[in-house]
Order: C-alpha cells, then structure tokens, then sequence
C-alpha cells in the first residue's frame, strides 16, 4: 500500500480521465501510465466508479409538478414594479377616503347639527310623553 | 421576459434537478418540495443572476436546502427510518429491474452532500472543473482532491455492495 503513495502521478489520474489536462501534461501521464502498474491499477478502479455511476438512468420529473412550480411563482411572486403599483394605489385610496371622510363629517356638523338634535330630541320626548305605542 | 426565461430554465433544468435530489434525498416527496423551494427562490433573484449562471444558482440552491433538509432529518433522528426504509429497497431491489438504480441512490446517499453534488455535477451535469469550482464556488485544485475522495469512498461503497450481493447469493 505505501508503495501506491510513492507515485508522484496518482494526483493527476482523475483529471487524466476527466480530460482535464493539458496537452502537454496528458501525454506525461499516458507515457508514465503505460510502465506504471500502480498508475494502471489506480485508473481501473476510478474507472469502475465511472461506470458504476453511469449505469444510473433519470427519471421523469412527476406529471404536473412543473405546472404546480409555475403557478405557485405566478402566485407567491408578481411583477415588482405592478406591486409597487398596487401598493401605490392602495395607499392612495386610503389617503383619499380618510381625506374625504373628514371633509364630508366637517361639512355635515356645520350644515345641520342643531337640526339633527332637536329631531333626536323631538323623538325622546315623544316617547317620553306616551306618543308611541310600547 | 423574465417569465418566458423562468419557464424555458424549467423545462430544461428540472428533470436533471429532481434526479440530483432524488439521488441524495431517496424521497420523491421531499425532492419534488426541494425542486420547488428551489424554483421559487431562484425566480425571486432571478434579475440579480447572470444568464450564464443560472444552472450553477440552481444547483447551488438545490444542494443547500437538501442540506438542510438532511440536517433536519438528522435532528428528527429520522436516519433509523431511513435505514429501515433502505432495508425495505433491497428486499424490492432482486424483484425489480431498479436495482442499480437504487445501489447507485444508496452508494451516492453514503456521500457527504458536497461530494455528492461533486459527482452530480461531473458525471451526469457533464460541467468540466472550472464550471463545478463557479458553482461551489471554490478552485479547480479543490475540485479535483475533493473529486478523487469522493470517487475513493464510492470504490470502498462499491466492493461492501458486491460483498453483500455475494453474501446474499451465497445464502440464497
């Protein structure tokens, strides 16, 4: 085992087979492969993983699945700029409601306050004084 | 746009994705909800990704909320269920023709999550070293070291799996 340590090309063997080389270096280590045993021995059980993995066939993704992922992106994530629209009008039309609600309250104390009373008053008395049937 | 985008990176990218979750997750539930966290996060950040890093993103996605998932799994002590889950495979596996499917899940699940997405992104993504160190965001050298012991540990899984298979012939 520790003779497989004294390799100095063991470290290149898996960029080797990968074809992650250079030229130059990959010729080096094809050379050096074909007198080293250790080096052979080494690239069959990398290659064994190699094939092992590559027995491995995919599988469709289940029906329905990607129409789920679109419809919930769809869903959980509009347009950024038609968000800040909405936001934008939405505090708008709160702004406008509170705005208008204290125009019209203003405007109804100052037209027709005493009249509202007196009518409220008018009708307390009234049942007070027996107008209404209980 | 980014819609017309969002869906073409769907069609291509999710069947290579779920099989990348199902090998290290061994759960269809758990890696159609990965598959779609994954989509969902992605879409969010979409216009700050570049166009050519959008498979590294997903896959950078992916493998942290397996991650996470796997952590707690973990936690839950689920790994005992796992197990007997496992188990309840090899007992289907000399019925069916999945077989070498699940050896493959089983071997590749015995991996560190970052080794596994090594594999992943080597053998069946075809992304040379520069491309996987741009999505785990590391060097080329760390790749290759990283590589070799994962590929070290999956020879060792390999030769227990034909003692096993051997044992259990021997018996039969």
């Amino acid at each position: 085992m520790k003779q497989k340590d004294e390799c100095s090309f063991e470290k290149k063997l898996n960029a080797y087979i990968a074809g992650e080389l250079s030229e130059i270096e990959y010729n080096k280590v094809r050379e050096h492969i074909s007198s080293c045993h250790l080096c052979q021995n080494e690239i069959r059980e990398l290659q064994q993983v190699d094939n092992f993995l590559f027995q491995y066939t995919e599988e469709e993704v289940p029906a329905g699945l990607n129409e789920k992922i679109l419809n919930s992106v769809s869903q959980s994530h509009t347009d950024p700029f038609m968000r800040k629209v909405v936001s934008f009008s939405i505090a708008a039309s709160v702004l406008i409601s509170f705005m208008a609600g204290i125009l019209l309250s203003s405007g109804l104390y100052a037209d027709s306050s005493d009249s509202n009373i007196t009518i409220g008053e008018d009708s307390l008395y009234s049942y007070f004084e027996g107008d209404y049937d209980v | 746009m980014n819609n017309n985008k969002f869906e073409v990176l769907l069609q291509n990218e999710s069947k290579k994705l779920y099989n990348y979750l199902l090998k290290i997750l061994r759960n269809k539930e758990d890696a159609e909800d990965i598959l779609q966290e994954t989509f969902i996060a992605f879409h969010k950040k979409m216009n700050s990704v570049k166009e050519s890093s959008y498979k590294s993103y997903l896959f950078r996605t992916a493998y942290h909320k397996a991650l996470n998932l796997i952590k707690k799994r973990n936690a839950k002590n689920k790994l005992v269920t796992n197990y007997q889950e496992m188990e309840h495979f090899e007992d289907k596996q000399s019925k069916n023709n999945q077989q070498q499917k699940e050896l493959i899940k089983d071997a590749l699940s015995q991996l560190k999550p970052e080794e596994a997405l090594l594999i992943e992104l080597q053998f069946y993504q075809k992304m040379n070293y520069k491309q996987i160190a741009e999505t785990l965001e590391t060097t080329q050298s760390a790749v290759d070291s990283k590589l070799v012991r994962a590929k070290k540990k999956l020879i060792k899984i390999i030769n227990e799996q034909k003692k096993m298979q051997e044992n259990n012939l021997s018996i039969v």
